[in-house]
């Protein structure tokens, strides 16, 4: 019950949240230089007529509050426009576009997830040159940009090596699986070692707390208590980490897809800024901000389920 | 409810009697960077049944003893000596028969239950976890035995489903007597068990925790610095000073009489209500520094009594019987025969 108030809570709060983001993504495109009709018309010598009948089809010559508010109405009917650049509905656009971004997202996701833990819990529970390794890996993996990462993972794996493409999506699920692992591998990189540390670092003051001790002294295996205690009780730490590294992820695969040729929302998002197509810049922001702002719900949702000390309020509420 | 008979273990309390369910001989630890041992050969025994009370000021090595007793020694730490539980030395336990130890002969109840209990599992899991661990015991026949633990300590088994959050600390402390009691140890450790609680619920658990000696035969190290509870407690007593036992005897005796100087100085340092008001007799001086080596007696820097001798050399145990075939009174000094309770610190 509490659960059902506290996610309906929520997602009238996403809404709201949404709709601020809407203004401030129209805003910013209204605010930028340039206008698509130059873009359109650029090379050529535009006649003020000519000029006249792009900002008219696309409706350049309203006020903005005018513009603001169909969009908006549009967005409602699910209709988020037309592509400038690409002359076609940009709902179109996306669905096309997006289950490569979201499997590439989510291979990377479980990449960070799996491998971040593993080490850093390797890290905590050995401590030593075993630690020291792990620390100096992740240190270089959190310096390396994903751009660079991934240039070296094209250079080795797919240059030199052949095992794996050197960008495109491939087609069929398991032609994308193999095209998106080295863009996934590059976009997890920074990410495995963030996530390891702060695994480290959570079960190192677990460690430390008499708790642990405690669960010693009773006789409980080691390894046990480095499972049912020490590494259960970071994940509450590690968890408040999600929505970082799924925003950091969205935000990193912009540079990835155009790096590797990925024909996902990332590379659409980095083509549609350069060719002034502002329906589908809004579009794919807009996209984001609600996929992040549901991974932040789900974290939300889950963390009394990890830490049952955590009631489920409203975050405005004091403590 | 006689839970040891019905599940066939253990003999029963008196044919232990004979041999001590704890037997400490020459403790001595060894901490890395010090000048000195933290423990300086400490001997002590409980027996089946009885209430040892081992009282001491902080950083006195009380702590420290009784956390030797299941070989949870601090990182660096060497020993030497012997630590006897149930006739096996715990320090040269391989780690098989040190899980057993520490899943059954022996069991310490610790200071802060709060933050002894892992707040996000719940209490049946904590109380479970051991045995159904170590002994395979099933998890459904764990949970009842643990409920019926729950029922001997006071609470019921409802608490099973709760989370440490939910209880209050007087609760949570008769959780971690009930979770000790999970093993059916021989020995109780009892490592400030009370100081965290406050003085009604102190009462209670002191009470609870004589009850089941009593009930189960098992032997209770009551490790503590409060000297009023432990002359209430406890049959014997041990007053530890800088890592070395220097008086112990009956808990009566020791109390009414007490042979050594720290003694008697930690007694006048009790705050008394039938007392008039006015400034704590505190102990001048500090407890001796672990980075520097110790000759003669730890204590003569801030003893009344303290001549040459004492700062030349350590003194022997005496021991004195009030009366032939009295117990044993032992104090380590020289000048015990100058000390009066009361007239020394009062």
């Amino acid at each position: 019950m509490n659960f059902l108030r506290f996610g309906l809570r929520r997602l009238a709060e996403m809404a709201l949240t949404l709709l601020a983001a809407s203004f401030v993504i129209f805003g910013a495109m209204y605010l930028a230089p340039g206008s698509p009709a130059d873009f359109l018309l650029s090379g050529r010598s535009a006649s003020p007529a000519a000029l006249e009948a792009v900002n008219r089809q696309y409706h350049l010559d309203e006020p903005f509050a005018v513009r603001y508010f169909r969009w908006l109405g549009q967005l409602l009917h699910g209709d988020f426009g037309r592509s400038i650049t690409y002359r076609t509905d940009v709902s179109r656009l996306l669905a096309d576009r997006l289950p490569s971004t979201l499997l590439l997202v989510a291979m990377a996701l479980v990449l960070v997830v799996v491998v971040g833990l593993v080490l850093g819990r390797i890290a905590a529970v050995r401590g030593g040159a075993v630690d020291a390794t792990i620390l100096v890996t992740t240190t270089l993996a959190v310096g390396t940009p994903s751009f660079v990462a991934a240039v070296m993972l094209q250079g080795l794996f797919a240059v030199r090596l052949h095992w794996f493409p050197a960008g495109g999506t491939g087609d069929g699920f398991v032609q994308m699986l193999w095209h998106l692992t080295l863009p996934a591998v590059a976009l997890a990189l920074y990410l495995i070692g963030m996530l390891a540390r702060v695994t480290r670092s959570a079960m190192v003051e677990v460690l430390g707390q008499e708790h642990v001790t405690v669960a010693l002294s009773r006789g409980v295996p080691r390894r046990k208590v480095m499972g049912r205690h020490v590494f259960r009780n970071a994940l509450g730490t590690v968890l408040t980490t999600g929505g970082l590294i799924v925003s950091t992820l969205l935000v990193c695969t912009v540079l990835v897809e155009s790096a590797f040729g990925v024909g996902g929302i990332g590379q659409l998002l980095e083509l549609s800024i350069t060719t002034k197509d502002f329906p589908t810049v809004q579009a794919i922001s807009l996209t984001m901000v609600g996929l992040f702002m549901a991974v932040n719900l789900a974290v939300d949702l889950a963390h009394p389920l990890v830490d049952p000390r955590i009631a489920l309020a409203p975050r405005r509420s004091p403590a | 409810m006689n839970t040891r008979d019905r599940h066939g273990s253990s003999a029963p309390a008196d044919s232990v009697t004979a041999s001590p369910v704890l037997d400490i001989r020459g403790l001595r630890l060894r901490l890395p960077r010090t000048a000195r041992p933290v423990l300086d050969g400490v001997d002590l025994t409980v027996a089946a049944g009885e209430t040892v009370a081992l009282v001491g000021e902080s950083g006195s090595g009380k702590t420290l003893t009784s956390r030797s007793v299941l070989r949870l020694l601090p990182p660096g730490a060497t020993a030497e000596g012997v630590v006897e539980v149930a006739g096996e030395d715990v320090l040269a336990m391989n780690a098989v028969r040190l899980r057993a130890l520490r899943t059954g002969t022996a069991a310490m109840i610790f200071q802060d239950p709060r933050a002894a209990i892992n707040p996000l599992r719940r209490i049946g899991d904590f109380l479970t976890e051991s045995l159904r661990l170590n002994t395979g015991t099933p998890a459904e026949e764990a949970e009842r035995r643990a409920g019926e633990m729950l029922v001997a300590v006071g609470l019921t088994p409802a608490a099973l489903r709760r989370h440490p959050g939910q209880l209050s600390g007087g609760m949570l402390q008769r959780v971690m007597i009930a979770a000790a009691l999970m093993g059916e140890p021989a020995l109780l450790l009892a490592d400030e068990a009370t100081t965290a609680l406050d003085v009604t619920t102190q009462a209670e658990v002191v009470a609870l925790l004589g009850d089941l000696r009593d009930r189960f035969g098992t032997g209770l190290l009551f490790v503590t610095h409060d000297l009023g509870l432990a002359a209430t407690i406890s049959d014997r007593v041990y007053v530890m000073y800088a890592g070395r036992i220097v008086e112990t005897g009956p808990a009566d005796v020791l109390f009414a009489r007490p042979r050594h100087p720290y003694t008697a100085a930690l007694l006048a340092a009790t705050p008394r209500l039938d007392a008039p008001r006015g400034r704590l007799n505190a102990i001048d001086g500090q407890p001796p520094d672990l980075r520097a080596e110790l000759r003669g007696c730890p204590f003569a820097p801030r003893c009344v009594h303290a001549t040459a001798l004492c700062t030349e050399e350590a003194p022997e145990d005496r021991v004195f019987t009030d009366g032939p075939g009295g117990p044993a009174h032992r104090v380590a000094c020289h000048h015990s025969d100058r000390v009066r309770q009361g007239a020394d610190h009062g």
